[in-house]
């Protein structure tokens, strides 16, 4: 029974600390998002000049673009509310969504601006509204899941302890 | 540091508030960028029309004399980097620079640089060379008079020449760099004084009594006694008062224990 009771006791530890590797890589994983951000802007200060040009066919299918003013609208109304929501969903200490799908839309704005041929000069407004939505969404991530390692942490400790004591 | 509670509370809010601002005061910054370069272009337009129209007469006339005359005191304004006019073959026929005459016109194939037909299109993208002047290339059309003038030209041409002026465009830039270094100061003005002030206020009026607090509720479950009662100011007073009772209520339920454990050993002795 004792060697059944140290078994489940090293399953337990065994399990314990894969879910505490599991929560750090979690909790950084907002930095890789980021990293992709600073990549896809790179690109982007180039203005995209290490990809094909569009053919004239494909640019008719795609119709004109939108005027730049209203682009730069529709980036002031995502950036405030997405601002206002990592907030909020930092605040109440909930479990933190993906950042892929701001990722996703910021690139979609400087794709916008790129062919309303204005990126050059909207190019740091995206830039900083990226890095501040995604800087946010970083750390939730980061806060969060350091929270619960630190927690898991105690409870491997206090797991420790008690082999000890045994 | 990251962990402490303040830090917790003021940094996302600090990062939200410096991201918008700076996000604003570059699309607003952009925004007066893109018109001030537009107001100078229209403005560059207007005095090539003006000089197109001050050599019309000269034109007419074939009088080339008059026409460099026009040109060199037109090329002599502090501002004006670049007066010439080029033939339909590109080539330069007159210019403030006179060692231009002659050569051919370096045309560049990006946008707008080809369609050399529009009237007043602004030509700055299609001179790399030329990248802080202001370019105005404006057309110079056959009319009905060139064909009863004293020479003649073809006439199925459509544009005779062009006019190509380029001003400095230094004053546009110095006055972009203040407005960047006046746009820049006020952000740094109001980044400091609403992080600062939110960060203070957070720190003097719900950090410090939370701090309080803590150090106190430390205190009462480390030792036996209890210290003094806070004053009763605002909910934070009123809380460490309530838990102040409370520990006082635990020290006299374990000293009645305590009684009731020694009466029992007294009486079972």
């Amino acid at each position: 029974m004792m060697k059944g009771h140290s078994t489940a006791t090293k399953d337990q530890r065994r399990l314990l600390k894969a879910q505490i590797r599991k929560l750090e890589i979690r909790a950084s994983s907002g930095l890789w998002v980021l990293a992709l951000f600073t990549l896809i802007s790179i690109g982007a200060s180039r203005e995209f000049s290490f990809l094909p040009e569009l053919s004239p066919a494909a640019r008719d299918v795609l119709g004109p673009s939108p005027p730049a003013d209203l682009i730069s609208v529709a980036l002031v109304a995502y950036s405030l509310s997405a601002i206002v929501l990592a907030l909020y969903w930092l605040m109440s200490e909930s479990r933190p969504g993906g950042s892929l799908a701001h990722l996703g839309f910021l690139t979609a704005f400087y794709v916008f601006y790129y062919f309303s041929e204005t990126l050059k000069e909207n190019f740091w407004a995206v830039f900083v509204a990226g890095m501040t939505i995604l800087g946010l969404k970083s750390y939730h991530l980061w806060n969060y899941y350091s929270e619960q390692q630190r927690i898991e942490e105690q409870n491997l400790a206090a797991l420790e302890k008690e082999v000890e004591e045994g | 540091m990251l962990r402490n509670f303040g830090i917790r509370t003021i940094l996302p809010v600090g990062l939200a508030i410096t991201g918008f601002v700076v996000m604003g005061c570059t699309m607003l910054y952009s925004a007066i960028h893109r018109d001030m370069t537009e107001e100078a272009r229209r403005h560059t337009a207007e005095l090539a029309d003006t000089v197109s129209r001050s050599l019309r007469y000269a034109m007419l006339k074939d009088d080339r004399a008059s026409l460099h005359n026009i040109i060199d005191n037109v090329g002599k304004q502090e501002l004006v980097k670049k007066v010439r006019i080029y033939n339909p073959e590109q080539e330069i026929v007159f210019s403030a620079a006179r060692e231009e005459i002659g050569r051919q016109r370096q045309l560049e194939a990006s946008s707008g640089a080809t369609d050399s037909n529009r009237a007043g299109f602004s030509g700055s993208d299609a001179f790399p060379q030329d990248a802080s002047l202001l370019n105005v290339v404006t057309p110079i059309p056959n009319e009905p008079e060139c064909l009863s003038s004293c020479h003649f030209h073809d006439p199925d041409a459509r544009n005779l020449g062009f006019l190509d002026v380029g001003l400095s465009r230094e004053p546009l830039n110095q006055s972009l760099d203040i407005l960047r270094n006046r746009m820049t100061t006020f952000s740094v003005l109001i980044l400091v004084l609403t992080v600062g002030g939110v960060a203070i206020l957070l720190a003097k009026k719900v950090l410090a009594p939370l701090t309080v607090l803590d150090e106190l509720t430390e205190r009462l479950a480390s030792e036996d006694s209890v210290p003094d009662f806070t004053a009763r100011v605002h909910e934070s007073g009123n809380l460490g008062y309530s838990i102040q009772r409370l520990a006082m209520q635990r020290d006299e339920a374990r000293a009645e224990l305590e009684r009731l454990r020694n009466q029992r050993t007294d009486s079972d002795g």
